[in-house]
């Protein structure tokens, strides 16, 4: 179908959205999820955040140099969750499009054009694909494949572990897939902030940032909004000509090296995630204050900022529950409606907030 | 074989082993190397588990959840929303999962 003349980039992200979060089971998401904790202070939030929006416009950092500090997926994502913060909030539509335009600016600054937002199964990031060709690549192999698969399996994990399930993208993103020649593309996995002794101090984890290159022949690798859903088409363990893995940006030289960086993510996850299950729930809800606010350390640091999430943020979800979070939302009970409740409730344009019919 | 199962078939493949109903990390020393991984919704205690399970069932989810994202990078078959494998599969038990129909069968 044309798109209507009217269609904007606003329009193609809540496609995006609608494609992949509008049929999420949240009970998956574990040990919860941002509608329950995000309502609980989400104008405090906001006014946290919108400290960023007015440094950037202030001190005129060009968006270009702010790109690096907030890559693609944290950009959308991040983007996705304000706008239901800012319906939350009751923020006027003025600020509300003031808000997602930062992030839209951010997110422009640094991606190819043509899918911004995942919408038609690309996350790409300007990269240098010919200079990262001539890097030097490992044979691809079935054993190799599997092997990378466990590594990628164990840096999933643990990024939900330490961030939640819901703010992992902090962790992990895929970037692709980008075209190289003769039905060959390379796929790019970033696998980051593996090891955040600020936020969990006990963690040992033996890399803090994994970057692994797959070239696939005869593969069809696409995202959606979320750079970590990833979807083949074809035989991505047989398909797999050359492969990659960087640790803290040092070639690891073999699959044994891959093995024992996967054995000590796949631990640290494990015993990450035990750790975050057994927090009482006012502790959770705090945790999950203070990495929401940790993501946009580097874009902090950028701006002049502190990260840190302030005393009135942290106070305002105090003595509150997790079920309290998850009341503010009116979603109806059939699905046709259910889906158009949400489009109007994420529209920064719409003066429709979430207890509205 | 006999149809045990329907869900979403979420990774594509076919796989054939042993039935091991799991819940958390108490389950990780006596799963083995090429055995079935039922479960409600897979979590990251059982990150070691899901690296060496020959296939993932769960009882919830949807193609972007987390054993299904993570069963596609892998390379082993995942079906999801089967809403009663816990109960219905038991420990031990041969069954044969295709991951792109969604079918669990039971073998022998």
């Amino acid at each position: 179908m044309a798109k209507p003349a009217t269609y904007s980039w606003l329009d193609e992200f809540l496609d995006a959205a609608e494609n992949a979060l509008g049929a999420m089971d949240l009970a998956t998401l574990q040990p919860t999820s941002w509608r329950h904790t995000q309502p609980l202070n989400a104008a405090e939030w906001l006014e946290w955040f919108d400290r960023i929006v007015q440094a950037q416009k202030d001190k005129a950092i060009p968006f270009e140099k702010l790109a690096a500090t907030l890559p693609p997926d944290l950009c959308r994502e991040h983007l996705f969750f304000t706008l239901e913060d800012l319906k939350v909030a009751r923020w006027p539509k003025e600020k509300r499009l003031e808000v997602a335009g930062f992030f839209h600016e951010l997110l422009k600054a640094q991606m190819e054009p043509g899918d911004l937002f995942g919408l038609h199964g690309t996350t790409k990031p300007k990269l240098d694909v010919k200079t990262i060709m001539r890097k030097k690549f490992h044979t691809g192999t079935p054993e190799a494949a599997r092997s990378l698969g466990k590594l990628f399996n164990a840096a999933y994990n643990l990024g939900a572990a330490l961030y939640l399930d819901y703010y992992m993208g902090n962790a992990i993103e895929n970037y692709g897939p980008y075209p190289l020649g003769g039905n060959r593309i390379l796929v790019i996995k970033e696998m980051r902030h593996l090891k955040p002794l600020e936020l969990w101090p006990k963690r040992t984890t033996s890399a803090d940032h994994l970057r692994m290159y797959s070239v696939y022949e005869n593969v069809r690798f696409a995202t959606d909004l979320i750079a970590c859903h990833s979807f083949y088409e074809g035989d991505p363990i047989n398909g797999l000509k050359a492969w990659r893995l960087e640790a803290d940006g040092k070639a690891v030289a073999d699959l044994a090296g891959v093995s024992r960086i996967m054995q000590s993510v796949a631990e640290n996850g494990r015993d990450q995630w035990i750790e975050v299950t057994q927090m009482p729930e006012a502790e959770l809800i705090r945790k999950a204050n203070v990495i929401r606010c940790f993501i946009f350390k580097p874009l902090c640091d950028a701006l002049g900022l502190d990260w840190k999430p302030s005393r009135k943020l942290l106070k305002a979800a105090e003595g509150k529950t997790l079920a309290d979070g998850w009341k503010t939302w009116k979603q109806p009970k059939s699905e046709k409606a259910r889906k158009a409740y949400w489009r109007k409730v994420w529209d920064p344009r719409i003066d429709f907030y979430p207890d509205d019919k | 074989m006999k149809k045990i199962l329907k869900g979403l078939g979420t990774s594509p493949g076919q796989a054939k082993g042993k039935v091991r109903v799991v819940s958390g990390p108490k389950d990780e020393n006596r799963f083995l190397d090429g055995e079935i991984l039922v479960t409600r919704i897979t979590d990251p205690t059982m990150v070691l588990m899901m690296n060496r399970a020959a296939a993932i069932v769960c009882d919830i989810g949807g193609m972007t959840s987390h054993p299904s994202i993570l069963s596609r990078e892998m390379g082993i078959p995942c079906v999801v929303a089967t809403k009663t494998a816990t109960n219905k599969l038991k420990d031990g038990q041969e069954v044969l999962v295709d991951g792109k129909t969604g079918d669990v069968f039971l073998v022998g």
